[in-house]
């Protein structure tokens, strides 16, 4: 379970100081476990990769440098942190690619249940975006770095950190309707940068 | 005065509400008033649907959480390496080797062969490096190595089969307090070699030390992990995490005191049965390392000491 599963659990960590340990060891948990399910999720379609980032030191390593990123910084506020978390947390999941799609990476030699990605029936022939190789993955990682501050925070916070849309308006004090509208905007920016790279 | 872009903006939040309802509808229809705004609003539906799946929780996809299968023989190596080394049984997989019990065919004797998984494959030439550096210390309180040699892509190495089972078996009972000083003193001594040497071990912890069937402690993989954080693609596991330095969780440079305190570590929960942190997961007791929050137990919980 995330350690941010309602909205009262927010609410009461926005409220907390920022230097409250507690809150901040919550908010340090929450981005580890987000950490590990959005890397089991890029790892879904790798059977064999996946088992090994779940007991390999190349994700534990992954988990400890995040910790180390997060653990001593001083936000100025809880979507402060969020925000720090995440661009964190898209870092790790580039490198996670990187490391795997490396000169001697075995990702290399695993696509999609062993076949290569174009064969596999990549994602974006179909009518979803969603990446289905690790080198899909690494272009949509990439592609949110780039988008405008709004949108990317709004990435941020619903699909890196998890929050609900109702959360994330509490989070950046604004009309769940412009948190719909600015979530709308930034899917539409992604897909039109994926499905040109087709 | 509402602007196309702020109706397109409401056509689109009204198109989700009515799909999360349950029934789909069309741009058309949704532009009986604005008809020359279906083009763009069909254009902009289609991509909410191919990105909709950033809508779904990520959740553990299905796989049940945690407890995913383990690694299957890594990846299932021959049954015999170099046409001499026999693999009969997986007896320990850490975060990024795997050992087995084998038997050396032309010297007719049971050995342990480690090989590092194949996510380490890139690692080879430095894992094997090391494997030969520390192959030349020679001390009765270090697992001998006997041998390296290469597999495929891969390589393997060749020690002494310790009985005996390690620490962290016997660290379940209760352990006397002459009898975890005695090992602690063992594994001190064996440190010193190998410091001396200029070999840090870097994962001193009870998996890594073996007793030997006359109770004797042994410390097994020296320097392999040295030699794969080299490499920049292993670090110690969380498995670990409790005996690790401050200055190895805070990725800086390590030298022999980074072992002392790892073994400092292990004497306190040898002597007072519990390890000298407070914290009670993973990201608090990270936390207590880095800052040096040591808590050394004034409660003796293992019996026998108390009356010493």
């Amino acid at each position: 379970m995330s350690a941010i599963g309602s909205d009262t659990q927010l609410q009461s960590l926005i409220e907390l100081a920022a230097d409250d340990d507690a809150a901040r060891q919550a908010l340090l948990h929450h981005a580890c476990d987000r950490l590990l399910r959005l890397t089991r999720k890029m790892f879904h379609d790798y059977p064999n990769l996946r088992r090994w980032e779940q007991t390999d030191e190349v994700f534990q390593n992954a988990m400890i440098r995040l910790h180390r990123a997060l653990a001593d910084v001083k936000p100025e506020s809880v979507r402060h942190f969020f925000n720090l978390a995440a661009v964190q947390i898209r870092r790790e999941l580039l490198d996670l690619v990187k490391h795997h799609f490396g000169p001697n990476g075995p990702g290399n030699k695993h696509h999609t249940d062993g076949q290569p990605a174009d064969e596999a029936g990549g994602s974006l022939h179909d009518e979803t975006d969603e990446p289905s190789d690790l080198q899909q993955w690494s272009e949509f990682h990439g592609r949110v770095e780039s988008l405008p501050e709004a949108e990317q925070e709004i990435i941020n916070l619903i699909w890196y950190e998890g929050l609900t849309q109702e959360e994330a308006a509490k989070l950046l004090d604004i009309s769940v309707r412009t948190v719909k509208r600015r979530w709308h905007s930034a899917r539409m920016k992604l897909h039109e940068v994926l499905s040109s790279d087709e | 005065m509402t602007s196309d872009e702020d109706t397109l903006a409401d056509l689109l939040i009204q198109w989700e509400e009515i799909l999360e309802s349950g029934r789909e509808v069309s741009a058309n229809e949704l532009c009986h008033d604005c008809p020359q705004l279906i083009e763009q609003l069909a254009r902009r539906i289609k991509a909410l649907k191919s990105t909709a799946w950033m809508n779904k929780t990520v959740d553990d996809d299905g796989d049940g959480g945690g407890d995913l299968p383990r690694n299957p023989v890594a990846d299932d190596p021959p049954r015999t390496l170099a046409g001499r080394y026999r693999l009969d049984e997986r007896i320990a997989e850490g975060g990024f080797a795997q050992v087995w019990r084998g038997y050396d065919l032309e010297l007719l004797r049971t050995i342990a062969i480690k090989m590092p998984k194949a996510s380490l494959v890139g690692a080879v030439e430095s894992f094997m490096a090391e494997a030969r550096r520390v192959a030349r210390l020679k001390h009765p309180g270090i697992v001998p190595v006997y041998d390296v040699g290469r597999e495929n892509d891969s390589c393997f190495i060749v020690s002494e089969f310790v009985e005996g089972g390690s620490l962290a078996e016997r660290i379940k009972e209760r352990l006397s307090q002459e009898q975890s000083t005695r090992w602690i003193a063992e594994i001190a001594d064996a440190l010193d070699y190998a410091h001396a040497h200029g070999v840090v071990h870097r994962d001193i912890k009870p998996a890594n030390i073996l007793i030997d069937h006359h109770g004797r402690a042994l410390l097994a993989d020296f320097g392999i992990a040295q030699s794969a954080n080299k490499t920049g693609q292993f670090a110690p596991s969380l498995g670990t995490l409790a005996y690790m330095s401050p200055e190895q969780l805070a990725g800086k440079p390590v030298d022999p005191r980074s072992d002392i305190y790892s073994l400092g570590v292990l004497l306190c929960q040898l002597l007072t049965g519990k390890l000298p942190y407070d914290a009670h997961d993973q990201n608090s007791l990270r936390k207590e390392i880095v800052s040096g929050a040591i808590h050394l137990s004034s409660q003796i919980e293992n019996p026998e000491l108390r009356t010493t």
